[in-house]
């Protein structure tokens, strides 16, 4: 597979020919669309290297075990308020009698406490960080999936059926959409956290990470649902759809396996775009107390407890903020370069304006 | 036109019920708890529950309850349950520093996100255009959570430039009102400008294209000219229904927390610290009135738009 960008003609400086034909693997047969937008992303270095950090970062978020088992010894909500760390022949104290926690040891003491710890409760927090992460990662991949699941469904039932099944759908999505959507999704984390959720055959409990991924799937669906039914809509008229009603395929196949393989592009770069937008969502909720509940750590908990010692360890808060901010930031990235590569008719479009030279633009 | 304000306002009404229905069920269907229990603490004994019931309507049935509700609301005699203070004069006293906040950001946001969106669209493909990019998908990515414990800690703590957060009216003392302010509207602009200006680059970009500038071109304006009376001009018509749905949007999300992390004591730190206490008649009153000026504005946005644009009122994008 490795091929040399530079062995063949760019597309993107071809800006007489929109559509220059497609470029021949070694056999002479058409490479796939997949397999251009693979080399298209390739080549947008940015997407790529923000793609490897967001891989260093989910697998430093599972290296959790290993670094609390191993290093650290100790776990994510484990108190050490009252102990003291021997460090050379020096002796320091988790906690200050004046409930200062103590700051970064890096290596000093052996990877205990290496960014120092986390409150008076004189937790790892390093560990709680790494531990966060998952909670943090968890809740945004989780969500993501269940809305673009979600969305998937409702696009598609009031993109091809239309009728009042559309105005149903619709209206329900235009609803949410006006909804002051992070208000409610506030109360409702903190009235399910209390009490936990008891709905038909659902039964979760006050703590559960259910509760936000649920929560923020919900209000998160009207934003990709509403494009998607769009794109339905436009596709269910073309000929590729009629051919195979003619030939008997029933809604559901052809919802399926005609309309939805079209809808991939988008579907992907929603996807990713979605992690991003709901792991901020997350922090947010948590950040106020109704997302992740304690003793878990999420990012967004952390912030929490590390704003009220911001005076004298602000390091506390500062870390998992900017955690946040990486990993949203290479979702972000990724998506665009996502787009980029997926759609090359935006690309078109944005590189067809008379006489620009090839603005890498996403259009948003 | 009067036909689409008319079907747009009754659109407006409809909403409004559903999104107090959904605020109603939100708290009083699908928690699995008891709000006197919740009011009466963990170990009251029954009888109190039972009078804190009785006293609160908690015993009648969900319908009646929820008429009850919305009387309250529209003759504000909505109510927090400890202490009892009225909602609307809490969310009287707490506007003035929610709309300084978000107004004054709106201001920094909407100029430097149309500055810079303007600037990378005019030299698209540059490296200048380049740094803008990054910097606006940086500007989208920084959570606010980020941004004021820095600021807070570099020239709050650290250097004693700007006063820890806190409100102080404009009327008062119009410079510190500026002073207390600056750090607030920074955090809470900067999501936004990375947002406008990636927004009216790529519909600067579209616009190009239209045959009008190609024409403009034609009869020998000049760049400058076609860039700000044509492209920049035509690709300003999105960024008003942009604005006018984000403007509300951000007022019930981000400026809660950014409410929160300054301690201005605006409507939407008013909420947070409710919802905290699980005190059912504030969020329930600032959801409302909050929804009201999100649908509101909305609507407005909309009918401002149909009149701008006929095809909005003649076709199947009237939506609402």
């Amino acid at each position: 597979m490795a091929i040399d960008p530079h062995s063949e003609p760019a597309i993107e400086e071809g800006g007489a020919a929109p559509f220059p034909p497609p470029p021949k693997g070694e056999s002479g047969r058409e490479r796939g669309p997949w397999y251009l937008a693979y080399r298209r992303f390739r080549r947008n270095r940015p997407a790529v290297a923000f793609l490897i950090l967001f891989f260093l970062i989910v697998v430093f978020v599972l290296a959790a075990p290993l670094w609390a088992d191993h290093v650290a010894h100790t776990g994510p909500n484990q108190s050490h308020t009252l102990e003291r760390l021997h460090v050379g022949s020096e002796v320091r104290e988790v906690v200050t009698p004046e409930g200062k926690p103590i700051g970064p040891q890096w290596f000093e003491a052996g990877g205990k406490f290496f960014l120092g710890a986390d409150s008076r409760l004189g937790r790892d927090e390093m560990v709680r960080l790494m531990y966060g992460g998952q909670t943090s990662l968890l809740v945004g991949i989780g969500s993501a999936l269940i809305t673009t699941f979600a969305a998937i469904v409702l696009g598609l039932l009031a993109g091809y059926y239309r009728g009042w099944v559309d105005t149903v759908i619709a209206r329900t999505l235009d609803v949410l959409w006006s909804l002051p959507v992070f208000l409610i999704a506030l109360a409702l984390g903190i009235s399910l956290a209390l009490g936990g959720l008891k709905l038909g055959p659902i039964e979760l409990e006050g703590g559960s990470l259910w509760i936000p991924i649920l929560i923020i799937s919900v209000f998160t669906v009207p934003y990709i649902a509403r494009p998607i039914r769009g794109e339905v809509l436009t596709l269910t008229e073309k000929e590729f759809v009629e051919a195979a009603v003619a030939q008997g395929a029933g809604p559901l196949r052809v919802m399926f396996s005609e309309i939805l393989p079209n809808l991939a592009s988008t579907v992907i770069v929603f996807f990713t775009l979605t992690i991003a937008n709901n792991m901020l969502f997350e922090a947010g909720l948590s950040f106020l107390g109704a997302g992740v509940q304690p003793p878990n750590s999420s990012w967004g908990t952390m912030i929490t407890v590390g704003e009220e010692l911001l005076n004298t360890q602000p390091l506390l808060a500062i870390i998992p903020g900017t955690m946040i901010l990486l990993t949203v930031l290479s979702l972000n990235i990724v998506g665009d370069g996502l787009r980029d590569a997926l759609d090359p008719r935006a690309k078109v479009r944005l590189e067809a304006h008379a006489g620009m030279v090839e603005p890498k633009g996403s259009a948003v | 036109m009067a036909r689409f304000i008319v079907r747009r306002l009754v659109g407006m009404v409809a909403v409004l019920f559903a999104v107090s229905v959904i605020v109603f069920m939100v708290f009083n269907v699908l928690p699995n708890t008891n709000p006197a229990q919740l009011l009466a603490g963990k170990n009251a004994n029954p009888v109190l529950v039972k009078s804190i019931e009785e006293e609160w309507g908690f015993d009648e049935p969900l319908p009646v309850q929820y008429v009850e509700m919305m009387k309250k609301v529209f003759t504000g005699e909505l109510t927090s349950y400890k202490p009892r203070i009225p909602v609307d004069e809490q969310i009287a006293q707490g506007i003035p520093a929610t709309f300084s906040l978000t107004i004054g950001a709106a201001v920094i946001w909407l100029f430097f996100g149309l500055l810079l969106g303007y600037l990378s669209a005019i030299r698209a493909g540059s490296w200048l255009d380049k740094l803008l990019t990054g910097v606006a998908v940086a500007g989208i990515s920084i959570p606010v959570f980020l941004i004021a414990p820095v600021l807070l800690y570099f020239l709050t703590y650290k250097n004693q430039i700007f006063p820890n957060g806190q409100y102080v009216s404009l009327s008062e003392d119009p410079w510190e009102w500026v002073q207390h302010l600056i750090l607030p509207w920074v955090t809470l602009a900067i999501l936004s400008i990375g947002f406008y200006s990636r927004v009216l680059r790529s519909n600067m970009l579209d616009v190009m294209n239209e045959d009008y500038v190609r024409t403009a071109r034609a009869k020998g304006l000049s760049e400058r000219r076609v860039m700000t009376r044509h492209v920049l001009r035509n690709s300003l018509i999105p960024i008003v229904t942009l604005f006018g749905l984000d403007f509300g949007a951000t007022i019930a999300g981000t400026a809660i927390i950014t409410e929160v992390l300054y301690s201005l004591n605006g409507v939407g730190a008013y909420a947070a610290e409710a919802a905290l206490k699980f005190e059912m008649p504030p969020i329930i009153g600032v959801t409302l009135y909050g929804a009201f000026f999100v649908v509101f504005v909305n609507a407005v946005v909309d009918i401002a738009y149909a009149y701008l644009d006929p095809r909005v009122r003649l076709g199947e994008q009237a939506t609402g």
